[in-house]
């Protein structure tokens, strides 16, 4: 499969904060790339980068093997929901993606056909005529991700889309997203949660300060930097942790000895990955 | 998409979100109202005088008894006059170029003798040198100075006045000659209609009347006394109008001067919504939504200058509009108030863009900005108006944007300044559209390059 975006020794700073350094990747078309990092690892700055918000110090983005987001026929191709939310407050839903829809030429009925389309899709026809300052944060959201969808975008860019949502917010905007990618479209889903990047990606890209520490499948990540399985058992009260390539063999010996109150095996996930590429945990920072 | 229909649909949005945000459309349409109405009648513009009076400057160079009758009769109780006697021409008309008098009338010599024997001298004749953008006061009193004369002769012929006797006397013996007979039968055919009180007819007439007199003036630009009428007909009286330009001394009532003062103020509340709309687009995202949207970057600007421009000229026209129907203000020069209304409009919309563009919040839109474009618009003229502010502080003025907004505005409502007087002002408000356009871009440039 060809590459729908790569990106190319980018370099971005603000004064003497270094956001981006020297990343590359491709993303190959129809493909979900997560983008896992903490805050402040540079996600927002590439993802700008990417839709052409920001001008890249160094390096360049190609679209479609064609050029950058500069050209507005490139531009076209892209959707995208920025992590702060891109919304007028005063108008309604429906004026917000109207608007929006007319930006990209949708006018007439074809326009108000795809608008309230995507209104059920993401689960506010029924506040469609609603003002959005009267939105919770969720349903912010949601809308905030249909109106990166109004022109069928080829390849989507989705900043930390859950950010301070709702639990219910949070699976119907996964599902959603599952359900567009399922349709190939491209994605790139930058997240702080490891959990939406373990659900939803082909691929992770790991980021922190600015620079790309791995990127694959998950499970090559975690056989890559996971490290073994964790074998915690807890035996007359006390807990005790083993890290072990084969824990089935060891639980097996364990057994034989008896006495065993309570069994558990960890396995490895991406919070590891990261603990092993930075020597920090996601949720620490 | 074309960038047209993306300026407009942007242009829709910014016009709704003025709409919905009721605190912006207050102070940009509510309250420039608001002081309007207060101003004027702070400063005493309540009273209706300019309606209820006409004064009038009247020159008596017959100096009969039948003329100094008229004069009373036209200055009478109820007439809606007021008549200050001169002592000669030049003062009489001095009084109009002064403004003490809207009109000067001139009881040309012989009126007395014409007036009592119609058919012995020539018609009444009556000079009225009139202020141009006056034009509905000048029709007014021309229609009265010919309804009086009518109404003299109408007296005159029901009376046993000598004038009556003589007349059926001539009618009666028949041996008059013919041409005095068709005029005589003219006239009692006038007395007739003034009888039935037809008096949409008259008026019509008199028009007509007028229109004639004019064109002769524009011809030879000066009075002609000695016009005689050229239908056939007998007239009784002609009335020769003359321009006369007022010195600009001052406004015709104090809601000439309230309401461009709220015009300020609209302006200004203008230009802080606008500004503060763009700075938010910035700061709530959308900005970057319409970024990518494959827009030609200058389609945002302009769907954000095109909102305030057309916000700006709807506040000048309500305004304007409101001053002229309510308090019967008269635009004394409707194209230069176009013109200027355009230009004040361009001048904040490139203020907009400047205060946006050297924002970095929304606050400072609402803050900074806000305390400049006040303090601008109180010494603009937004309190106390231009003309009566000492020269100095004129002066001092002259750095405000709002200052020739007032200027331009007054200047076309009540000064009746022609384009080439308001150049100045109007130059000065292109220059402020186009200056602050220009540096809001460039750093609203440097600020999205950064
Ligand atoms: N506009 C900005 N001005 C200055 N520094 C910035 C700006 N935007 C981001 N940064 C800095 O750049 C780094 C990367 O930020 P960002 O791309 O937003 O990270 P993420 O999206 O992964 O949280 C951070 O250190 C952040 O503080
Ligand atoms: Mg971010």
């Amino acid at each position: 499969m060809s590459a729908l975006l790569r990106l190319d020794d980018l370099h971005r700073s603000y004064g003497s904060t270094v956001a981006v350094d020297g990343l590359s990747l491709e993303v190959a078309s129809g493909e979900v790339l997560g983008l896992l990092g903490p805050n402040g690892a540079g996600k927002s700055t590439t993802i700008g980068m990417i839709a052409g918000l920001l001008r890249p110090d160094r390096g360049a983005v190609v679209i479609d093997g064609r050029g950058g987001p500069e050209d507005p026929e490139i531009r076209r191709l892209l959707g995208l929901a920025p992590q702060s939310l891109a919304l007028y407050d005063e108008l309604t839903a429906r004026e917000n993606l109207k608007l929006f829809a007319e930006l990209y030429d949708l006018r007439g009925s074809g326009g108000r056909e795809r608008v309230q389309e995507l209104l059920v899709a993401v689960g506010l026809d029924t506040r469609a005529d609603d003002r959005v300052a009267a939105f919770s944060g969720g349903m912010k959201r949601r809308l905030n991700l249909a109106v990166a969808l109004l022109h069928r975008p080829r390849l989507l860019l989705l900043d930390e889309p859950t950010v301070g949502v709702d639990p219910q917010s949070r699976s119907s905007i996964i599902e959603l997203i599952r359900t567009i990618a399922g349709g190939g479209t491209t994605v790139v889903y930058s997240t702080h949660y490891m959990e939406e990047a373990q659900r939803i990606c082909d691929r992770v890209a790991i980021v922190d300060h600015g620079k790309l520490l791995d990127i694959d499948t998950v499970d090559s990540l975690i056989d890559r930097h996971g490290g073994k399985p964790i074998l915690r058992t807890i035996k007359g009260g006390e807990e005790t942790r083993l890290r072990t390539d084969d824990p089935v063999r060891e639980l097996t010996a364990l057994f034989a000895a008896g006495g065993l109150e309570s069994v558990r095996i960890d396995r490895p996930d991406l919070e590891a990955v990261f603990l092993a590429l930075t020597g920090r945990t996601l949720r620490d920072v | 998409m074309s960038s047209l229909r993306a300026v407009r649909a942007l242009a829709v949005k910014d016009l709704r979100l003025l709409l919905r945000d009721r605190g912006a459309l207050f102070f940009t349409l509510g309250f420039p109202l608001l002081m309007g109405l207060a101003f004027g009648w702070i400063f005493g513009g309540g009273g209706s005088k300019s309606r209820s009076d006409l004064d009038i400057a009247v020159f008596d160079r017959d100096g009969s008894a039948p003329s100094r009758a008229f004069i009373d009769e036209l200055g009478g109780e109820g007439s809606g006059i007021a008549t200050a006697p001169a002592t000669d021409l030049d003062a009489c008309v001095a009084a109009v170029r002064t403004r003490e008098a809207i009109a000067c009338v001139v009881l040309e010599e012989g009126f007395g003798r014409a007036s009592d024997a119609f058919f012995a001298g020539g018609p009444m004749r009556l000079g009225v040198h009139i202020d141009p953008s006056r034009g509905a006061e000048g029709g007014l009193l021309t229609g009265k100075l010919t309804a009086l004369s009518y109404q003299r002769m109408q007296s005159l012929f029901s009376g046993e006045s000598e004038a009556l006797k003589r007349a059926r006397m001539v009618i009666d013996q028949g041996d008059a000659p013919p041409a005095l007979k068709s005029a005589l039968s003219d006239l009692y055919t006038s007395i007739e209609r003034l009888n039935e009180g037809d008096e949409g007819q008259d008026e019509k007439q008199d028009e007509k009347q007028d229109e004639k007199q004019d064109e002769k003036q524009a011809d030879d630009g000066q009075t002609d006394d000695d016009s005689e009428p050229e239908s056939g007909g007998f007239q009784p009286v002609v009335i020769t109008t003359s321009e006369v330009r007022a010195e600009r001394s001052g406004p015709p009532n104090a809601f000439a001067v309230s309401f461009p003062q709220g015009i300020i103020w609209g302006l200004m509340s203008c230009v802080m919504s606008f500004s503060a709309s763009l700075v938010r687009e910035r700061t709530q995202g959308t900005m970057v939504r319409l970024m990518i949207a494959p827009l030609a970057p200058a389609a945002i600007l302009a769907a954000k200058s095109l909102a305030c421009f057309l916000t700006c000229i709807l506040l000048q026209v309500l305004m304007i509009a409101f001053a002229v129907v309510v308090f019967d203000l008269t635009v004394s020069a409707p194209f230069e108030m176009a013109v200027a209304m355009i230009c004040s409009a361009l001048a904040f919309v490139g203020v907009t863009v400047l205060i946006a563009g050297l924002s970095r919040s929304e606050e400072g839109a609402d803050g900074l900005g806000r305390s400049v474009l006040l303090l601008l618009a109180l010494f603009g003229g937004g309190t106390i108006p231009i003309f009566v502010m000492p020269p100095a502080m004129a002066a001092a003025a002259s750095i405000s944007p709002f200052k020739w907004a007032s200027v331009a505005i007054e200047g076309a409502l009540w000064r009746g300044f022609s384009l080439a007087e308001l150049a100045l002002p109007l130059g000065i408000l292109l220059a402020f559209g186009v200056g602050g356009f220009i540096v809001g871009v460039l750093a609203m440039r440097r600020r999205g390059a950064g």
